[in-house]
């Protein structure tokens, strides 16, 4: 009944049909038609360059989540994204553009964010008071237009308080179409948490993953150690989901704490 | 009415480099006698310097920045050679603020050709008194608003003349922060996305002034091109002292300045409503063991009732040595003159910090103080925190 209008083509039913039953047997995701994937966003590279050969980069006018425990990596990249997402060149040549980082937890270092190359200068500090509306306080954000990229940490305070908690789930879809509007990458940076803690509070993690176009999951592989002194760590990295290519993939990085540079295994 | 303006841009600054030239390029911002800046370079201002800053401050923000005090006297003297040459064609004249003043020309000429004469006279009388550094530019218009926003747009050395006829058109397109509305007013109209003259004036009458009260009538007004205003002589009758109601003999500061605050409302909103601000003050202080004191506050720019003017106040007692305690304080405003909008400045700002500057006094109106800039001051601290320092950003 759908392809009524090839009936008259019988090589277009037969393809049709043949479609329909892939789809039922594998999901719906399985074939899709050409004209139905959407384009791909330009990207910000991560500085990495593994992570770069894999995924390409943080994918602008989307969200992207980046989840582990700590001293896994990911305010790092994160940082690093911050760092190439301001000098892109978006406007002039060579001109910079501003950044910005939700910091929630008021614990961020602009020492290490000047040393993996954020121009401070061009990066504001947003430290609103949790009762504050910070979903809306970060839509109003996102569509001011001037912000190339946005890095939340830590993502779970965004729904520290039960109305916060409410505006989250009811503003993500309105917060990814400002993204894809604005073309400003937002980026969510959260702690995995105990099972009981999820169940607890509700559960910022799950609703972000379902709503992020890229999850990169972060783990900490192992110190790493010189003359009995520690001098960084290596991390792993796994693509839990990418809208765009195929998902998966790991790849480790080394972080070196005095380095300018970050290398990949 | 027929107005000429004639402005100098930034004419502290130029009048300094003119007599240091090996400051020129270089970030420099000049302190007056209250220790604050009154005048920033283009440099400096790229760095985040701005006017009634004080020296810490200035300096924190651009390490580099020439801290140097301003010639007070040198200026005067220049300020009067301004007003000399233009007062020299036997015109009515009022100085607005350094290094700008309207000349009355309806008696001479009220036609752009007869306006263009004269306006030429007097650029050369004033090029010819303040040198080849001090360019002046002339604009010239039916009204003080529009003059002096066309001598703004015209470059040193040039004349802008507004016909009657073109003074919509000329308006339009140019931003609304020319008006000398408060700050809180300019940003609650960009919320709204009133960002041009041109919009401002096509406003409901009737909205605006029940929104904004006189004030904002008044500008749309003159956003209209109906400026009114005569041009009259700078000096003005003195007002009566207001004498402010604090319970003598009195020591406490804080109370004090509560009641001076409270004394000066009724004058500065006086003054607020025909958008103009305080140029200066007279605070007399007699104290119980018969001694008295006078202290006369010159402010950079015209204030109005803002933090700005409180915390110079409260400076200024803070500073006093009170030989005993206060017996009476009477207050005078000596002087107004109408408010400097924002935006008056033929220097292109660093378009990527005014970005963010917009940015963040959008968002400050709804949310406060949340957005911040850090700066790494020591860089080799063992503790990150006092590595670096936080600063508020669009309050």
């Amino acid at each position: 009944m759908l392809y009524t209008e090839h009936v008259s083509d019988p090589k277009h039913t037969r393809f049709d049909l043949a479609r329909a039953g892939l789809q039922k047997r594998f999901g719906a995701r399985a074939l899709v038609p050409a004209r139905a994937v959407e384009p791909r966003p330009p990207l910000i590279p991560t500085g990495f360059a593994a992570v770069d050969d894999m995924i390409g980069g943080i994918p602008r006018g989307a969200l992207t989540l980046l989840s582990g425990h700590g001293a896994s990596g990911k305010l790092t990249l994160a940082y690093r994204v911050l760092a190439r997402a301001q000098h892109a060149q978006h406007g002039a040549p060579g001109q910079q553009g501003a950044v910005g980082i939700l910091d929630m937890t008021c614990a961020s270092d602009p020492d290490y964010l000047e040393r993996c190359g954020v121009a401070l200068d061009q990066l504001l500090f947003a430290r609103p008071q949790p009762a504050q509306p910070l979903v809306q306080f970060l839509l109003d954000w996102i569509r001011q237009r001037k912000a190339r990229a946005i890095l939340v940490d830590h993502a779970h305070d965004l729904a520290r308080t039960p109305a916060n908690a409410y505006h989250l789930r009811d503003g993500l879809p309105q917060m990814l179409q400002a993204l894809a509007q604005t073309g400003c990458a937002l980026i969510c940076v959260a702690e995995l948490q105990p099972a009981w803690q999820s169940f607890v509070q509700g559960g910022v993690l799950p609703l972000l993953r379902q709503h992020a176009a890229l999850h990169i999951a972060f783990r900490h592989e192992r110190w790493l150690e010189r003359d009995h002194e520690l001098y960084g760590y290596a991390a792993q990295l796994h693509v839990q989901r990418n809208k765009w290519a195929r998902s998966g993939q790991t790849v480790s990085i080394l972080i070196e704490f005095s380095a300018d540079e970050f290398a990949p295994l | 009415m027929s107005v000429a303006c004639c402005r100098v841009p930034n004419f502290l600054l130029r009048l300094t480099q003119r007599r240091h030239p090996e400051w020129a390029g270089r970030p420099l911002a000049l302190l007056g006698a209250d220790e604050q800046v009154w005048s920033v370079s283009p440099e400096a201002r790229l760095s985040g310097v701005r006017l009634q800053m004080d020296a810490r401050q200035a300096q924190m923000r651009c390490p580099d920045v020439l801290l140097r005090p301003l010639d007070l006297p040198a200026c005067q003297a220049e300020q009067h050679a301004l007003l000399g040459a233009l007062a020299r064609s036997g015109l009515p004249l009022e100085a607005q603020t350094w290094g700008t003043a309207y000349v009355d020309l309806h008696s001479v000429a009220r036609t752009v050709p007869a306006a263009q004469a004269v306006c030429q006279d007097l650029g050369k009388q004033v090029a010819a008194q303040l040198g080849a550094e001090l360019e002046p530019s002339i604009g010239w218009d039916t009204g003080k608003f529009t003059a002096r926003a066309a001598a703004g747009c015209a470059k040193p050395r040039r004349i802008c003349l507004v016909d009657s006829d073109r003074e919509a058109h000329f308006l339009i397109p140019l931003p609304i922060t020319l008006l000398p509305l408060p700050p809180l007013t300019l940003q609650q109209l960009d919320w709204l996305g009133i960002r041009t003259l041109g919009q401002f004036a096509s406003l409901p009458k009737m909205e605006v002034w029940r929104r904004f009260g006189p004030a904002g009538k008044l500008a749309q007004q003159w956003a209209l091109g109906q400026d009114r205003r005569p041009v009259c002589a700078t000096l003005k009758n003195i007002p009566e002292p207001l004498d402010v109601a604090i319970d003598p003999p009195t020591a406490v500061h804080d109370a004090v300045l509560e009641q001076l605050w409270a004394t000066l409302q009724p004058p500065l909103a006086e003054l607020a409503a025909r958008l103009e601000g305080c140029r200066r003050l007279r605070l007399e202080l007699s104290f119980s063991n018969a001694e008295s004191r006078t202290l006369d506050c010159a402010f950079v720019e015209p204030l109005g009732a803002g933090p700005q003017l409180r915390a110079r106040l409260s400076g200024e007692l803070q500073r006093l040595n009170w030989p005993a305690e206060l017996d009476r304080l009477r207050v005078t405003v000596l002087e107004s003159s109408e408010l400097v909008a924002r935006q008056l400045s033929l220097f292109a700002a660093d378009e990527s910090q005014a970005e963010i500057m917009t940015l963040a006094q959008n968002l400050a109106g709804r949310y406060g103080a949340v957005l911040h800039q850090a700066q790494v001051v020591h860089k080799t601290h063992p503790l990150f925190e006092r590595r670096s320092i936080f600063q508020a950003v669009g309050v």
